[in-house]
């Protein structure tokens, strides 16, 4: 056809592109098509979509696996996005990481307005018995620096800064004798207020595999376990089906405790990044 | 349906000089026609200069087809999928160059849910493409230079595996 499809069309046509690979492809057909795709506004606009299948995310360290991690002299905090292979490494603030005594968690999301990445430092020290001093720090990707939160209405036990979909307990009786293993767990609601059970597991576990962890549920709800093999020499992944009480393997063996598992969307964020870039930065 | 009988009927003449007797219920799904109307400029055969005949006959089909209304909430399911269906199938179209004409005629016409179903069909269909053979069906130039375009897949060199 003579006509050409204008602009605007286009744009709409790019962002339902269903899949992160594709996109990243298409940024080479033009000027244009590239710098919308490498857009703020397209990344978040993308990250958005609701029709988007979900996966999981698997991580886990080979057992037998030769590579040894060296030490970095400065700490360092990677965010990796999977889908378009990009990580970038942020410099933690160095005057406040060597601290004796002091014991830091973190945290990461994308900040569901902005779609920012953001990564929460909870740093602690306990000063005399029962004294907890607590320390907030937030990074956010857009700055690319940390902010001390200064308040004094931090709460002196616990800190909960993100949603958490599934709360799961375990009653493990005494390993290797038994042969149950149950599982609850509980959709927790938005803000944290807990619901009442709603499901409750038996496991019948093999009497030569107890379950080391649960590590997640699939999209159906069943439980995905980490299971212990020959007396804790390896680990594998399984699924639990509730209804024919087998227990499915993936074939995916692993040191034992290495395994984690997340629901994983795609999105383009980072790329406006360059892979393996690092970004130091104190206050 | 009865309330049929009784509704007015809108002639529309496409780019090629063809008339098409459509109810004012199921032309009013697009935007365009309905802002004429609503103008009082649909009194004489409203002119397409945009639109084939054969576009337009598409067109037409589309919108007949989503403005039927179910009777009852049983019907209503049943109708759903059934539209889901209808939607799979109508972008399946022989020529590719009529995904294109859809997609113009449903931007023009400012018909959303057929401009949202047509992209989606073309956003599909660009997936396993080629760069250059996007290029080619958007008619699009390349820009780059060969230095700038090399460059640009380097970052990526996985995603063209």
């Amino acid at each position: 056809m003579s006509d050409n499809i204008p602009y605007e069309i286009q744009l709409e046509i790019i962002k339902k592109v269903p899949d992160v690979k594709s996109l990243i492809r298409l940024r080479s057909v033009s000027k244009e098509w590239k710098s919308l795709i490498d857009s703020f506004e397209f990344i978040t606009s993308y990250g958005d979509r609701d029709t988007q299948p979900h996966s999981f995310l698997l991580r886990y360290k080979e057992a037998g696996d030769p590579r040894e991690v060296t030490t970095p002299r400065t700490e360092m905090v990677v965010i990796w996005n999977p889908s378009i292979r990009t990580s970038v490494g942020i410099v933690l603030p160095c005057d406040l990481t060597n601290i004796s005594g002091k014991l830091a968690r973190f945290g990461f999301g994308v900040c569901p307005s902005t779609y920012d990445p953001t990564i929460v430092k909870l740093s602690f020290s306990f000063e005399g018995k029962d004294t907890v001093k607590w320390q907030v720090e937030i990074f956010s990707l857009s700055s690319k620096t940390w902010k001390m939160i200064v308040s004094s209405n931090l709460p002196r036990k616990s800190v909960a800064l993100f949603r958490f979909s599934t709360q799961v307990a375990i009653d493990r009786k005494p390993p290797r004798s038994i042969s149950k293993t149950s599982i609850a767990y509980d959709r927790g609601e938005e803000g944290g207020v807990m619901t009442s059970f709603t499901k409750l597991f038996n496991i019948k576990t093999p009497f030569d595999s107890p379950l080391s962890e649960v590590l997640g549920f699939s999209m159906s709800g069943e439980p995905i376990l980490e299971t212990e093999k020959e007396y804790g020499k390896f680990a594998k992944v399984e699924v639990y089906k509730p209804y024919s009480e087998h227990i499915n393997d993936f074939g995916i063996t692993g040191v034992n405790g290495s395994f984690f598992v997340c629901p994983y969307t795609e999105t383009l964020l980072l790329t406006d990044h360059s892979d393996s870039c690092i970004i130091s930065n104190d206050y | 349906m009865s309330s049929s009988s009784s509704s007015k009927m809108i002639e529309l003449r496409s780019s090629d000089g063809e008339t098409f007797h459509v109810e004012e219920t199921v032309v009013l799904q697009s935007e365009t026609i309905k802002q004429m109307i609503d103008d009082d400029c649909a009194n004489a055969a409203i002119p397409l200069p945009n639109v084939t005949s054969m576009t337009l006959a598409k067109v037409i089909e589309y919108i007949k087809k989503h403005a039927e209304k179910p009777k009852d909430d049983d019907d209503k399911k049943v109708a759903e999928e059934d539209l889901k269906k209808f939607d799979a199938e109508f972008v399946k179209v022989d020529q590719e160059s009529m995904l294109f004409d859809l997609v113009r005629a449903a931007n023009y016409l400012n018909i959303k849910s057929l401009l949202d179903l047509t992209c989606q069909a073309v956003a599909d269909s660009i997936k396993d493409l080629s760069v250059e053979e996007v290029r080619k069906k958007f008619n699009i130039q390349n820009d780059f230079t060969p230095e700038e375009e090399a460059k640009v897949r380097k970052e990526n060199a996985w995603a063209f595996d």
